[in-house]
Formats: C-alpha cells, structure tokens, sequence
C-alpha cells in the first residue's frame, strides 16, 4: 500500500465514521415508522430490534405534528395494551381512536413485557412540553411498578435520559447517580453516552427499518435480513385461537401456575385480618407507594392514567377464596395508591369483564379490547375536561 | 467479547491517537505499556492480576537469571497454576469419581469456594508465552533483560485475550520497530485488518451462533439438506469467529506498527490434516510442536512412539480449550487423524502408496474428506459425546 492509499483510507475511515454519525442524528429526528400502529414484535426487542426513544417521538411527530390542534393521547403499558392475540383490524387502540373521536391522536408504544413507566410514558415524557395537550395512558398489574431505569426496556429510557431529552426531574437523577454508580454499569454508561453523541442506534434502526436488518432471529427465520418496514404486523398472519372453554381448560395449569405467581396473588405482600379478609402488609404498601411515586416527574402525573387492567374470570374461578381476596385486595391497593402518588387511576377488576372477552389469562379478545377501549376513552375524556384542554368543537 | 465492549471502543479512541501523536520512541513505550496495563486491570479485575504478576514477576526473574533449574521451577509453577486454576475441578472427578461421586462433589464444591468463580483472564496464553520463554532461556536461545520488554511481551493487549500466541524472538524486534517507525500504512492496514475482524465476528458469526443455538436442539426435524446446511455453519462458525478475533487482535497491534505472527492461512482449504494444522490457529500448533511434540521426540523416534506423542499432545491440545472429556476426544481425534493421514502410506504399503498417489492425483478428493473430517471433529468440539454421535448420524439417516 503506497502512503497516499494509506492515508486516503484513513482519512475515509473517519470520513466515514463523520458520516454515520450525521446520518444516524438525522435518522433519529426523521426516521418516522409509516402507517404505525403498535410495537408488534418485528418492531421491538423480543426481534432483536430496538426503537430508539428518538425514532419513537418522530413517528409521533409525523402522525400528529404539534400544530395539528389534537389532544395527543400515548398509550403504554405491557402486552394487554400492546393488543397481544388481535389482528390489526380489531385492535383495541383502533376502538379506543374510533370513541374519542377526530379531536384526538392515540398512539400506541405499549410493548410486551413492558412496566408503565416504560416505552410510552418514555415517549410522553419526551413530548410533553412540545404537546402540552397530551396524556399518558399505562397500564399494569398492581404491584408491579418497575422503575424504567431497570426494567425490561430500560435501553429506551437510557437512550431518552443520555440524549437529554428527558424533563427535569432532581429525585430521577439522584436516584440514578446512586444506583448506576457501581462498575457493572460502566460499560452501559459508555454505551449509551457515546450514542447520545454519534447516533450509532438511531443509524442501525434507521437503516433495518428502511433498507435491511443484520440480525438472524428465529422469529424471522429466512427473512431475517428484510427490512422490517417490509414485514406485516406479526399478529395479522398468526393463527388465532377462539375464545372457549375448552381452549382455556388447555391452556391449565400452565397459566394458572403463572397467574397464582403473579404479584397480585404472592402471599409475601398480604397479611391476614382477624375477620379472615387479606389486605397489604404497611411494607408492601410503603415500597409500592415509593415505586410509584418514582415511576414519573411529578409535574406530568396529573395527565396520566393507570390502568389496572383486570384477569380473566374463568382463571379466577379456579383460585381458592384467600387467593381471590388476594387478588381484590391488590387491585383495591394499587388503585389507591396511584391516586395518592398524583395519578388517574382505573381499576378494571370490577367492571364487567365476561370470561370469553379474554384470549388467555390476562390478555384481551377483540371483544374484551372493545370493552377496555371504551372504560379507557370515558376516562380519558374526563381527565381532558379536568386538564381544561377540551378539543376545540 | 471485550473487543466489542463500549469500554474498549473508548479506549481504543485515546489509546491510539495518544500513541500515534507523541513522537518519541520511550514515550510511545511508555503510553503503550500503560494501556496495556489498565486494559488488563479493567478487564481481569484484582483477582485476575495478581496471578498473572506473580508468575510474570517469577518468569522474568528466573529467565533474568539465566538459571536452568529456576526456569524449570517457574514452568512447573505456570503449569501448576493453569491446572489449578482451570482444570482443579475436572481432576478431582477425575480422581474421586470412579471410587465415591459423593467425594467428588465434595471436592467440587471445596475447589468452587476456594477458587474464584472465572480463572484469571487469558491464563492458558499467558502460561504458553511464559512456558515458551523459559524454555528458550534454558535453551540458551535469548534472555530478556528489559522489564519494559517483558512486560509488554506479557500483557500486550491486543493478543492478551485470544492470540495469537506470541514467542518473543518475533514480537519484541517488531515492537521495537513498531515504537519507532509506526506509519501511515501500519494505520491503515490495521484497520482495514481490524474491519474484516469485526465484520467476520459481529455481521457472520454471531449470527450463526443464534442460528446454530436455535436449530440444533430440532436438528432431528429438519430437511436432510438443512441439516448439512446447519453442519457447515457450525464450521464457519467457529472459524469465522476464531480468525475474526485473531485479525482483530492483528489488526490493532498493526495499529501500533507491530506485526504478529499469523493464525489463520484459510485452514478450510486444507488437503490432509498436517496441512489444516499449519493453518488453523497456527500459534497454537507451532507451540505445540515446539514445546510438546519435539521435546518428546518429536520425529526422531519410532513410528509407534510417533503415533502415540501425536495422541498425548492432541488430548493436551483439546484440554487446552477447555476442562471437558469433549474437548480432549476431539484432540484425541485429530490425533488419530494425523497418524492416519501420516502413516497410511509407508503401513499400507502398495495399497497405501496407490491411495496416495490417487490422492495426489485428485487434491478434490483428498480435499473433501480432510474437510469431512475436521468438520465433523467439531461436533465433538461443541457437544458431548452422545450429542455429537447423534447429530452426526442425522446427517444421514433420516
């Protein structure tokens, strides 16, 4: 290699790392996803591919700019609210769009997996100044309230917290700074402080989302390398089961180990009363409120509801009786508890959920998303008129 | 993989540049030296180090010395060390499990708590240099006076992790050259050298290592053609991802304007088993053959003692990657393959000499069963021994 090859390929070595990094910045503000409607699992991690937080505020953007005068409603939340089991056209957020009506723009960023502090209420964070019209809508099961920071998508909340675009919240960063102060996350750190200046991410998604991916994954198999742009929503060709019975019976004891697993249920959290009732030990109750309190900056917890979104009667009915007041207890609890940390709180225990409008344990048929969606719009209105940000008429 | 840590790509960013811009020779040195040793301080931890220093110290010392009989000590000491660390808990089944399993648990669970959870980071490649270096020394073949020499030759970092083996003899005349006459071109074919390393490793290997970890729990069920698909990404696999390290770890030291012994000559092109061993991982078989093989005779001696050297340093070979009967039946199995491939002719007589001559008259032949045999070799390197027969025999029967 003579000296002037060996200095032009250096020069286009950073040539072409100067490059990548604009591109990647330019992804993150531009590379809106077309036509979106949720994160089916081509669109999120469980495919090896991560959205960033940027990607996702710029398909925001694009769907409903911020001069477009609508009430901007973000959805979060795990797979009940991701829609998991029901094809596109039966999506609950479609329902949910549908009753509110022109005056609002719902968009959904739950994800499987998902905590409610998690995705949407990432992306409502991001957006909340630019949209001061714009509510959050999460959903959980009570007593989990993972901290973003350390959830199952903590990579997007890393990603919006180094990039800056987070609000201001002191408690946040001070709590971060503890918590990320041991070596184990100094590569994490790294990571993500060397993505908030070249875009590395951002560039990588941009790029498998429009032109081609570079991970095999067995979700994909044999199309693995396609653009996923080019991949339908993963629900619409999957083979669906009708709600029964008999396909519940099925699903035992598999689900009803898991539901008997769950929070609502773990016997830790619950202390007997003389008169045989269950209620929430003051420990459970205390870290819960400060999980709670934590999950966002105090400033936007009046524009969020949470959803507590309800389990399957025909699941229920196979729990004991301490176990079933187990249950009610929680679902009382954690709707208290979201009210006094600030929050709009929804408990759909009690609402009249029928066994058949559930596809599983926890998840919802499109008959059940129906249901929710129109509890979810009626609150939603109420907590618009409340934040006097009424749609113009 | 530390090479694709954001930690070492941080590094990397203010170790080069510093390197390439200061002008003076002792400085380069020294800002090499350094790095060298926060890369192996970030990445083996205390517990990881103070071994290595020790044995460093005691090898530097006894080859200072100049002394046979320290060397000696000191590579009893590294060999000692490498098994305690690495095969402690294999040779106490070994040992115990025969006559009483449960003292063989109880073994087992005396040596996990009193040894650390990993062994201290690249010990077998530390080991092998030291050995390596001590051997020469007794050999009257070289001394290191310099412990800015040696420490570098200990803990260079682009070859600390996985190669190539370094020998002294080649790497200090090249750091030496390296701190003085680093140029535009040692820049750039190092980069390029570390590109297709990455490429190699990240965008082909790590793939079919989710492919491979996906398909062959349901080997059984594929298509007779898939299944063969699946073998051969096996085989790339590891390649891929073994020479993909090794041109990373060349290119970086290339970045610094020194130049390291090759590992891999295209080993999947190889036309009998010698020659696939002087190209696959060629730092590790030169070792072997330098610091095993002719110390125990090596070519000197008879065809049976031949046979049975080139079985004992290939079970070693395969313990070397790791602390399983797996790993040594798939040396033992090249050991085979070699004594086949070498002694077929002159122990088959006319037979023999007409089925070399067939050979050496059709290379595609000889090509595709030496291919046939490593390949196959490395289902027992990734799976037991029953695991292995059974994926091997689905390559055939349905």
């Amino acid at each position: 290699m003579t000296r002037s090859t060996a200095i032009a390929l250096c020069l286009g070595v950073v040539a072409g790392f100067l490059g990548s990094c604009l591109m990647g910045r330019h992804a993150a503000q531009k590379n809106a996803y077309k036509n979106f409607l949720r994160l089916h699992p081509f669109l999120e991690q469980e495919t090896s591919y991560f959205p960033t937080s940027s990607q996702l505020a710029a398909t925001t953007r694009l769907q409903c700019p911020p001069g477009a005068g609508k009430i901007l409603v973000i959805l979060g939340g795990n797979s009940v609210f991701n829609g998991s089991g029901q094809k596109t056209p039966e999506l609950w957020s479609r329902v949910l769009q549908n009753d509110l009506g022109a005056g609002y723009h719902v968009i959904n960023f739950s994800a499987p997996g998902a905590g409610p502090a998690d995705t949407g209420a990432i992306v409502f964070q991001m957006l909340a100044r630019d949209y001061p019209r714009s509510l959050l809508v999460t959903n959980t099961e009570p007593g989990r309230y993972a901290p973003p920071e350390s959830s199952a998508y903590s990579y997007l909340f890393w990603d919006a917290y180094y990039k800056g675009t987070l609000p201001e919240d002191p408690a946040r960063a001070a709590r971060l700074a503890r918590e990320t102060a041991a070596d184990g996350w100094l590569d994490y750190k790294l990571d993500r402080g060397m993505n908030s200046r070249f875009y590395f991410h951002d560039l990588w998604g941009g790029v498998a989302y429009r032109h081609f991916s570079t991970i095999w994954t067995s979700w994909l198999k044999g199309r693995s390398f396609l653009a996923r742009s080019r991949l339908p929503d993963w629900y619409d060709n999957r083979k669906g089961h009708e709600s029964s019975e008999a396909f519940f019976e099925s699903l035992l004891p598999g689900h009803l180990d898991n539901l008997r697993r769950s929070k609502s249920v773990d016997p830790q959290r619950f202390r007997k009363e003389a008169d045989g009732h269950w209620v929430q030990t003051a420990e459970s109750i205390q870290n819960e409120a400060e999980q709670i309190s934590a999950l966002l900056p105090d400033a936007l917890k009046p524009r969020t509801i949470v959803v507590f979104t309800p389990f399957n009667p025909w699941f229920l009915a196979h729990l004991d009786p301490d176990e079933r007041m187990r249950v009610d207890a929680s679902f009382r609890t954690g709707t208290k508890l979201a009210q006094e940390g600030g929050y709009h709180a929804l408990s759909t225990a009690d609402k009249p959920f029928e066994a058949l409008e559930f596809g599983d344990t926890v998840h919802l048929s499109p008959a059940g998303g129906q249901r929710l969606a129109h509890l979810v719009a009626a609150a939603v209105q109420d907590v618009a008129r409340e934040q006097h940000f009424l749609p113009a008429p | 993989m530390i090479f694709t840590a954001y930690w070492f790509v941080a590094f990397a960013a203010i170790v080069f540049p510093l390197y390439w811009l200061v002008p003076w020779r002792a400085a380069r040195l020294a800002i090499l030296l350094a790095a060298c040793v926060v890369f192996h301080g970030h990445f083996a931890g205390a517990a990881g180090v103070v071994p290595i220093v020790i044995l460093a110290l005691a090898t530097f010392f006894a080859g200072r010395s100049g002394n046979g009989r320290w060397c000696l000590a000191v590579i009893v000491a590294c060999a000692a060390t490498l098994l305690g660390y690495k095969y402690a808990d294999f040779i106490a089944h070994i040992l115990f499990e025969p006559f009483n399993s449960q003292m063989a648990e109880h073994a087992s669970v005396w040596l996990r708590n009193v040894l650390p959870a990993t062994p201290p980071l690249a010990i077998s490649f530390f080991t092998f240099e030291f050995v390596h270096y001590l051997y020469d020394v007794r050999k009257g073949r070289m001394r290191i006076t310099n412990p800015v020499d040696f420490a570098l030759f200990s803990i260079f970092f682009p070859s600390l992790v996985a190669g190539p083996i370094k020998r002294c003899g080649d790497f200090l005349p090249a750091l030496h050259r390296g701190v003085s006459a680093v140029d535009w071109n040692d820049v750039a074919l190092g980069l390029s050298r570390v590109a297709l390393g990455y490429f190699k490793k990240v965008a082909i290997s790590d793939n079919l290592a989710a492919c491979i970890n996906y398909y062959v729990p349901r080997f059984g069920s594929l298509p007779i053609w898939e299944r063969w698909l699946l073998f051969a990404a096996i085989a790339f696999r590891i390649l891929l991802d073994f020479s993909g390290y090794s041109d990373i770890a060349i290119g970086l030291a290339r970045m610094f304007g020194i130049q390291l012994s090759e590992n891999f000559r295209w080993p999947y092109l190889a036309r009998n088993i010698q020659e696939f061993w002087q190209r696959w991982h060629i730092s590790l078989s030169t070792w072997i053959r330098d610091y095993l093989y002719i110390p125990l005779g090596g070519s000197r001696v008879g065809t049976g003692r031949k046979v049975l050297n080139g079985f004992i340093v290939f079970a070693l070979c395969g313990l070397w990657h790791g602390a399983a009967w797996h790993y040594i039946m798939w040396g033992v199995y090249h050991g085979a393959g070699l004594a086949i491939s070498g002694q077929y002719r002159p122990l088959l007589g006319r037979c023999g000499a007409g089925l070399g001559a067939f050979f050496d008259r059709y290379p595609p032949v000889s090509w595709a069963l030496t291919t046939a045999f490593v390949w196959l070799g490395w289902l027992l390197f990734f799976y037991p021994l029953p695991e292995a027969w059974k994926l091997a025999t689905h390559l055939f029967v349905k």
